[in-house]
Formats: C-alpha cells, sequence, structure tokens
C-alpha cells in the first residue's frame, strides 16, 4: 500500500544524490585548477626571490674568478633569458637552464679557496641553496597538484563530468637534464680538465 | 615553440623525407634544430668556412631561442643574418634568409624545402589549427551549457519525483485517518525520518571535507605558501610542555570532556558538563623545519586516551580529582558524591600528526620558520588535526560517507514506512 510512496522517497534521495555529486565533482575540478595555478604562482615568486640574488654572487665572484669568464656569463645569460621568458613553459626552461649554470658555478667555485672563505659568497651561496631547496620542495608541490588533478580527470565517472566541463590533463613539471646526470663523474671530468 | 617575432606558435611543416621544420605562419622566418642547416647548404664545411664569425666572440641578442629560452647570439652566415642559440645549436633563420642560403650554398639541387612553400604550408595548417580551435571553443561552450543542461534535468527529475512522492503520500492517506494518537512511537518514527534526511546531509558534508583531504598535497613545511595547507610531521611543544587534565600526562595539546549522570523523572542519563581544548600553540616539525600551530576552532580526529568513571565504591583517581578541582567542578553532591565521568585525549610530543588546515602569516613569536608562518583557522576551509595518518583517515571517512549515504534514506524510508503503517487506518 505505502510501496510507491517509499520507492518514491528513496528515488528522491537518489536524484539529489546525483545533482550533489555532479556539483560537488564539477566544483573539485574548479578547486584543482586554481590549486595549480597557486602552485605555480608559488614558484614564481622563488624564482624571483633566486633571481635576486644573482647580481650579488656575481659580482662578488668577478673579482675572484676572473678565468671563469664563461661560467660567469652563462649564469647572466641564464638570468636575461628568464628576464624575458613570459609563458610558465618558457619560464620553467630559462629556471632549468639558470639552475645547471648555477650548479656549474658552485661546483667551479671549489677552486676557488679565497672565494670560499668569503663571507659574502658565502651568505649569497647559503641563501641561493635555501631558495633552491624550496624551488624543489615546491616543483615537487605542482607535480602533487597536477597528477591529483590529473586522476580525477581521468577517474570513472568524474571522467564523465571532466569531458563535459572540457578540462584536459595538464603535463608535469620536466626533472632538468642535467639534474639526472651522474654529478660526480661531470664534476670529476672538470677537475681532470681543470 | 614561439616564433622569436611575433611569439605566434611555429607549424612544424611535415615532409616524407626530412625531419620537420618550424615555420612561422606569419612569414617572420624558421627554425631549424641542430643539424638542419645541412638540408639547405652543401655541407659544414663551407657552412663554416662561411661564417663571418667564426673566431670572433658571438654577440649576444634579447631574443629567445623558441627551443630551449636561451638567449641567441647573432650568426651571420656571409652577408646572411641569422641567429645560433649556444645551448641548443638550433638556429633562427629570417624570412627570405634561408633562400639565398640555399642559392649561395646549396648541393645545386633543389632542396627538400623550398622556402615560400614552407611559409605557405605553415599558414595553411594554421588556418586549420585555428578552425579547429574555434570548434573547440564552440564547443566548449557548448559543453558548459550541456554541464547547465544536465543539472536542470536533475533539478527536474527531483521535482517531479518530489511531487510524485507527495502525491502518492496524499493518495495513501486520502482512504485514511489518523488511527493513534501523538504517542513516544509517533514521534520517535517522527525523528527517525527527519534523522534520516540529517544524515543524508551529513554525509555530504562528511564527503566534501574527504574530498579536501583527498586532493590537498602534502606540502614540506619548508616550502609552505599562505593558504589552505596539508603538512604532516611530529609533534613538539611551542613553549612549556602542557599536562592532561585528568591523567597530568605531559602533552603539547589536550581536549577533554565532563559528564555527570543525571535523573529526569525516572530516567537517568549522563549530561555533558564540561568540555574544551588547550588553545596553546604547537609546533609540528618534519625533516625541512617546523611550523606552528594555532589549535582554536580545529576539528580533532584524536584517539580517547582515557576514560575516568566513579561508580559506587570506586572512586576518581587522584590525578582526575586534582583536574575535576581545577576545571572547578566539585565531586561532591548534596548528599553523596555525583557520579561523574571524565574523558581525555591529547598530542603527546614527537608524535606524528596529520593537519589540514590554513598557513598564515604572522609575527616573529607565533613562528617557528623562516617565512614566519603559522597554520590556523580560516572560515572558509577546514581545520583539521588527527593523530592518524591520511589514508587511515581518508579509509575511515570513506566507509562512514556510505553509510550515511545509504544509511540516511534507509532510516527514512523504514521510519516513514513505520508511521503510515501504524498511524493511518483505511477509512472502510
Amino acid at each position: 500500500m505505502y510501496s510507491m510512496t517509499i520507492i518514491g522517497v528513496l528515488l528522491l534521495f537518489g536524484a539529489i544524490g546525483l545533482i550533489a555529486y555532479l556539483v560537488g565533482t564539477y566544483n573539485i575540478f574548479v578547486r584543482l585548477s586554481n590549486q595549480i595555478d597557486k602552485a605555480w604562482s608559488n614558484i614564481d615568486v622563488m624564482l624571483k626571490q633566486r633571481h635576486d640574488e644573482l647580481p650579488k654572487l656575481v659580482e662578488v665572484c668577478n673579482s675572484y674568478m676572473a678565468h671563469e669568464r664563461d661560467t660567469l656569463e652563462a649564469v647572466t645569460k641564464a638570468r636575461s633569458a628568464y628576464d624575458r621568458s613570459m609563458t610558465a613553459d618558457e619560464k620553467a626552461r630559462a629556471e632549468n637552464r639558470l639552475s645547471s649554470a648555477l650548479g656549474t658555478l658552485f661546483a667551479v667555485a671549489e677552486q676557488y679557496p679565497d672565494l670560499k672563505a668569503n663571507q659574502e659568497f658565502v651568505h649569497v651561496q647559503q641563501r641561493i641553496s635555501v631558495l633552491e631547496s624550496t624551488i624543489a620542495d615546491r616543483r615537487e608541490f605542482y607535480n602533487d597538484a597536477v597528477t591529483l588533478y590529473n586522476i580525477r580527470v581521468e577517474q570513472i565517472p568524474a571522467n564523465v563530468v571532466a569531458e563535459q566541463a572540457n578540462y584536459r590533463t595538464r603535463p608535469l613539471l620536466d626533472v632538468p637534464k642535467g639534474d639526472r646526470q651522474d654529478v660526480t663523474l661531470e664534476f670529476a671530468n672538470r677537475i681532470k680538465r681543470a | 615553440m614561439q616564433c622569436p617575432h611575433c611569439r605566434t606558435c611555429l607549424i612544424e611543416v611535415p615532409s616524407a623525407q626530412s625531419p620537420q621544420i618550424d615555420a612561422c605562419p606569419r612569414r617572420h622566418g624558421v627554425w631549424l634544430d641542430a643539424g638542419e642547416m645541412d638540408l639547405f647548404v652543401d655541407n659544414e664545411t663551407v657552412y663554416k668556412s662561411s661564417t663571418v664569425t667564426g673566431a670572433a666572440v658571438a654577440v649576444q641578442t634579447a631574443t629567445l631561442c623558441p627551443r630551449c629560452a636561451t638567449l641567441l647570439d647573432e650568426h651571420p652566415i656571409g652577408a646572411e643574418g641569422t641567429f645560433a642559440c649556444p645551448s641548443c645549436k638550433g638556429c633562427w633563420v629570417p624570412e627570405g634568409v634561408l633562400t639565398r642560403l640555399h642559392e649561395t650554398y646549396g648541393r645545386g639541387g633543389t632542396s627538400p624545402f623550398e622556402e615560400e612553400a614552407l611559409y605557405v604550408r605553415a599558414a595553411k595548417i594554421q588556418a586549420r589549427q585555428d578552425q579547429r580551435t574555434a570548434m573547440q571553443d564552440v564547443a566548449k561552450q557548448g559543453s558548459s551549457a550541456e554541464l547547465l543542461y544536465w543539472y536542470v534535468i536533475g533539478g527536474l527529475i527531483s521535482l517531479i519525483l518530489g511531487v510524485t512522492t507527495w502525491e502518492s503520500l496524499r493518495r495513501v492517506m486520502a482512504p485514511s485517518h489518523w488511527s493513534g494518537k501523538i504517542d513516544e512511537g509517533f514521534v520517535l518514527l517522527l525523528l527517525g525520518v527527519a534523522g534520516g534526511i540529517a544524515l543524508f546531509v551529513h554525509g555530504f558534508r562528511l564527503n566534501r571535507r574527504k574530498r579536501f583531504i583527498e586532493t590537498t598535497p602534502t606540502s614540506t613545511i619548508r616550502s609552505l605558501a599562505v593558504g589552505l595547507v596539508e603538512v604532516t610531521g611530529k609533534a613538539e611543544p611551542a613553549s612549556a610542555m602542557l599536562n592532561a587534565p585528568f591523567s597530568a600526562m605531559p602533552c603539547v595539546f589536550y581536549y577533554y570532556m565532563v559528564e555527570e549522570r543525571q535523573r529526569h523523572g525516572k530516567e537517568e542519563k549522563w549530561v555533558t558538563i564540561a568540555k574544551g581544548e588547550s588553545s596553546e600553540p604547537f609546533v609540528v616539525r618534519d625533516a625541512t623545519g617546523g611550523v606552528t600551530i594555532l589549535p582554536i576552532g580545529a576539528d580533532l580526529m584524536l584517539e580517547t586516551r582515557g576514560t575516568y568513571q566513579n561508580t559506587g565504591s570506586i572512586e576518581l583517581p587522584p590525578a582526575a580529582e586534582a583536574g575535576l578541582r581545577a576545571l572547578g567542578i566539585e565531586t561532591a553532591g548534596w548528599l553523596s558524591s555525583k557520579t561523574l565521568r571524565c574523558t581525555e585525549g591529547f598530542i603527546l610530543p614527537q608524535e606524528t600528526l596529520y593537519v589540514l588546515g590554513t598557513a598564515h602569516e604572522g609575527d616573529q613569536e607565533q613562528s617557528v620558520n623562516e617565512a614566519r608562518l603559522f597554520i590556523g583557522r580560516h572560515p572558509d576551509e577546514p581545520f583539521l588535526i588527527s593523530d592518524r595518518g591520511e589514508r587511515a583517515l581518508i579509509a575511515r571517512m570513506r566507509w562512514q560517507v556510505w553509510a550515511l549515504y545509504y544509511g540516511g534514506p534507509a532510516l527514512t524510508a523504514a521510519c516513514l514506512w513505520g508511521l503510515l503503517h501504524t498511524s493511518l487506518t483505511a477509512v472502510r
């Protein structure tokens, strides 16, 4: 006698649940997408801070490393390239080159004891080292954010909402090629050449 | 890759025999990757011998390499100006230069690419891409509209179902009348119907919180930025160690609840007479640094560490009695001692914590990290402190959500059925 009423109530719960699921899933995509944009902005802030430290580093190194003009120029060029870069992709690539140039500079600086003893150099090196660690952490965070987003975009049944709302998977930040190389070996070769 | 002049995306012009050449569809030039110059000039020797800057220092320009974002160097070949990348060894060749290079240094035969044909094909490919993008934009607008359409359809279905249910209920009640009085059973069933709806709604709230946990990546404390963050680490006191109220256990944070057994008419039940938590900040530290947590207003998912109760001849432990006195709660009643139940939970030093909250900028006293950040409550964001790991937390919440999703409607349906069954009598 009351079965139709009960079935109607249950169907009503189901319909409300379905709508709430669709709205919730769409809102998750909005949140995840904004989370990725924010993660990139947070990397950009750190890149700018490191960028501001570079003139001091080059200035202090210049007086000790007159024979390492190429190394210093590589840092200056990479910095200029970062200045010119506009899109996130360009910035990421310029940042990779800058990291690589800085890595070379610090490795070469090991051969200059006077420079290593310079307080200003030590301070700038520490500051850049801290910033680089933070950048590395934030890159990892960015990739985590992108991975969470991409998983949602591809998961069933959320992919239906993603497809309808035109949310597509996003690329991860690449690890610079230099970071994948054997640093010890590279350094050893450089010493041999020197 | 973008054209260094107009920032338009370079178009890859395919060829059956040769590698793809990247050309600007607006005819500003072509990009040749390392080695691709050989397709247009006779050989590397000719190319090098004609390079004016062979031994000179390269002149850096303000133009970015489209391939690797390094600044390009001027690289004249004979009388022709090109731009070389010192990093990836690619070369940007402005419009017209490629043809002249081929005429001067070519092999004499035809090159696999005529420059004019390159630009024409690039422009055609660009036109096709523009058309596709325009169609995608239309599709995107259509998709958003389609999503809205599904929401409206879902809303209409709910409306229809609601009306149908109401109509069904009305028809059931039409040939009936309320048979019974409004007794305790009736009230309980009515509360069950409302409670089922409330559980269903609570399920959505819990699911929202679960999604926040699932979709927020864990940050290292060193890289925290202002906004919603998720961290895990070991707990430490910010200043002096606290003592748990009823066990006097040294801890960094505690919460408590005191209930009293009270008689209401014929019934006895537990009534909460005091509850609270410590408001002192504490620190969570991972391998990269520490951050201060201001626990005021946090949702706590902490294990209950101790429950102390005095029943009959069993008295409360001295530490619990001292704790109650410190809270201003008397244990003695009018004629005999009160029956009290004291519950507490706490966070021990070096215990692993999960914190989801909002990172705020604070003063130096509040913060222990270089970025001067602390984690606290934000009115629009969740704030959760738990002694369980993220996975355990999500697994637990998943079961709760499903129990509420199914249990709520089931309770409502069962109680509604009971209500109709017991309270309606058919009129014959």
